[in-house]
């Protein structure tokens, strides 16, 4: 039993989490980001932070959203799609930094993220990517 | 009459690289944008290039205070992903490292909000104390700042010498009693210059996913030491100071108390420090996969995540720091505020820049 359980199944998501050494693990092909951060902040869950990761020889970027509910974390893993995922900073403000830095150094659209923000790691001219995404990197 | 105020990049109070830009109407500061990244080192890459062992020196440098709490996340997420599971000696040693440093952490930040108080009398008072906590931490590791004290699987350095310890042990709680409790909870300027002023709820603590004594003093009650115990946390008896005001007070308060807390563990450890081996077989195979660890640093919640291809290097290392989950809120406690308690509301949760840059 996870404390996750119920949110998991709203989310249309029957199998349990897998207990990888005392953390909860899920992968999600078509998760609902937006819906996702709602369910999981109306209750009580705290966002943690996310994480991007390029799988080598493909363009997709894992993503890997963490949540706390009363001590547990579930790592909750999806994969961007053409390079884009749904921007969640509207309903979850917690997740702004962390999306423009995957931005930044993996180049991820975060679909409807407000453009006018300022970089928070890049110098100025540097393309998004140049960091962490290996087909662009220096 | 508006206007903008800008403060840094090189901070007048804090010392380290952070830009602040306050939009004020008169003497009340309105809205407040955030500008960061003037100490990005591009670590998290840099550990990509380096072997496990290599990548543990690297990450002692993420924070020039709580560098042992970097190296004991990183060890241990590597241990998560690998399956390790150290010897029952380093996981109290452990302990005692993190309940030094986030003393040492403490009382360096008690000293700056003296300081910025007014009471610069405290600030030197804080600054001997701390210094007794860094003779300390030396005597165990040989060095004050980045102890090298982590191992995957263990740690370094035995401690030696725990009645030693224990003696100054006391003697800090008693100069913690002496000095900082009175001072930070029953002094009448301290009280009058902090009270009801950087407002964060509770509501917005927990939206904004604010993280250590800054969401605990606005009465969230988590603890990683108690919500998810790691190393030998499990063992310890100890409360969870928390405050409902949200304001600076409430902030000063929780980690005055705090160290009183840090004390009565470091005792426990200490006394109760069990026989045996220090750090585990050689052994840096980490197989496909991804590491975890949470520990609960002086500011808060510090998260690695570490992925392993199964060769020498990390293919990934994600760290998130506590300052990197509080800082966004400055801007929720500046609304409204006066002008002149700005730079308080900003040191009130205890930002640290390096880390955030990383």
């Amino acid at each position: 039993m996870s404390n996750f359980d119920s949110i998991l199944l709203e989310l249309g998501v029957t199998q349990p989490p897998e207990n990888k050494n005392g953390f909860g693990w899920i992968t999600v092909k078509a998760l609902d980001a937006r819906k996702m951060a709602g369910l999981m902040l109306a209750r009580g869950a705290r966002f943690v932070t996310m994480n991007g990761l390029q799988i080598d020889g493909n363009e997709e970027i894992r993503i890997d959203y963490h949540w706390d509910l009363r001590g547990e974390l579930l790592a909750l893993t999806t994969q961007t799609v053409n390079g884009k995922i749904d921007d969640i900073t509207d309903i979850c403000p917690a997740a702004d930094w962390i999306e423009r830095e995957i931005h930044e150094h993996l180049a991820v659209e975060f679909e409807g993220a407000d453009p006018s923000k300022l970089p928070l790691f890049l110098k100025h001219g540097e393309e998004p990517g140049t960091l962490l995404r290996k087909t662009r990197a220096l | 009459m508006s206007y903008r105020i800008p403060i840094g990049p090189y901070h007048p109070g804090l010392e380290e690289p952070y830009k602040l830009d306050l939009l004020c109407e008169g003497e009340t500061v309105r809205d407040a944008e955030l500008n960061i990244g003037f100490n990005f080192r591009g670590i998290e890459l840099l550990a990509e290039k380096r072997n496990y062992p290599q990548a543990i020196a690297l990450m002692e440098r993420v924070c020039g205070i709580c560098s042992n709490i970097h190296t004991m996340s990183f060890c241990q997420a590597v241990e998560n992903a690998a399956g390790i599971t150290p010897p029952e000696r380093a996981l109290y040693i452990r302990v005692i490292m993190a309940e030094l440093e986030r003393l040492h952490s403490h009382v360096l930040w008690a000293g700056i909000a003296a300081k910025l108080i007014g009471f610069k009398t405290v600030f030197m008072a804080c600054f001997a104390m701390r210094e007794k906590i860094m003779d300390t931490l030396e005597f165990i590791s040989g060095n004050r700042v980045n102890y090298a004290m982590n191992r995957i699987g263990g740690v370094n350095r035995d401690v030696t010498d725990p009645e030693g310890v224990l003696k100054v042990v006391s003697q800090l709680e008693e100069a913690v009693k002496k000095t900082i409790i009175p001072l930070f909870t029953k002094d009448r300027s301290v009280i009058a210059r902090c009270r009801g002023i950087g407002i964060l709820t509770r509501e917005e603590a927990q939206l904004w996913g604010v993280v250590g004594p800054t969401a605990r003093a606005s009465g969230v009650p988590q603890d990683l030491r108690k919500d998810a115990p790691y190393a030998a946390y499990d063992r310890m008896e100890f409360d969870v100071p928390v405050q409902t005001g949200g304001d600076v007070l409430a902030r000063v308060v929780v980690r005055a108390l705090e160290m009183l807390e840090s004390c009565r563990i470091l005792r426990q450890a200490l006394t109760q420090l069990p026989q045996g081996e220090w750090f585990g077989p050689e052994n840096t195979r980490v197989p496909v996969g991804t590491g975890i660890s949470r520990v609960e640093a002086p500011r808060g919640e510090v998260f690695y995540s570490v992925t392993s291809d199964g060769t020498n290097n990390p293919r990934r290392v994600r760290v998130r720091t506590p300052t990197y989950a509080n800082l966004p809120s400055i801007r929720l406690m500046l609304r409204d505020a006066d002008l002149a308690n700005a730079p308080l509301i900003q040191a009130a949760i205890d930002p640290c820049y390096s880390c955030t840059d990383r």
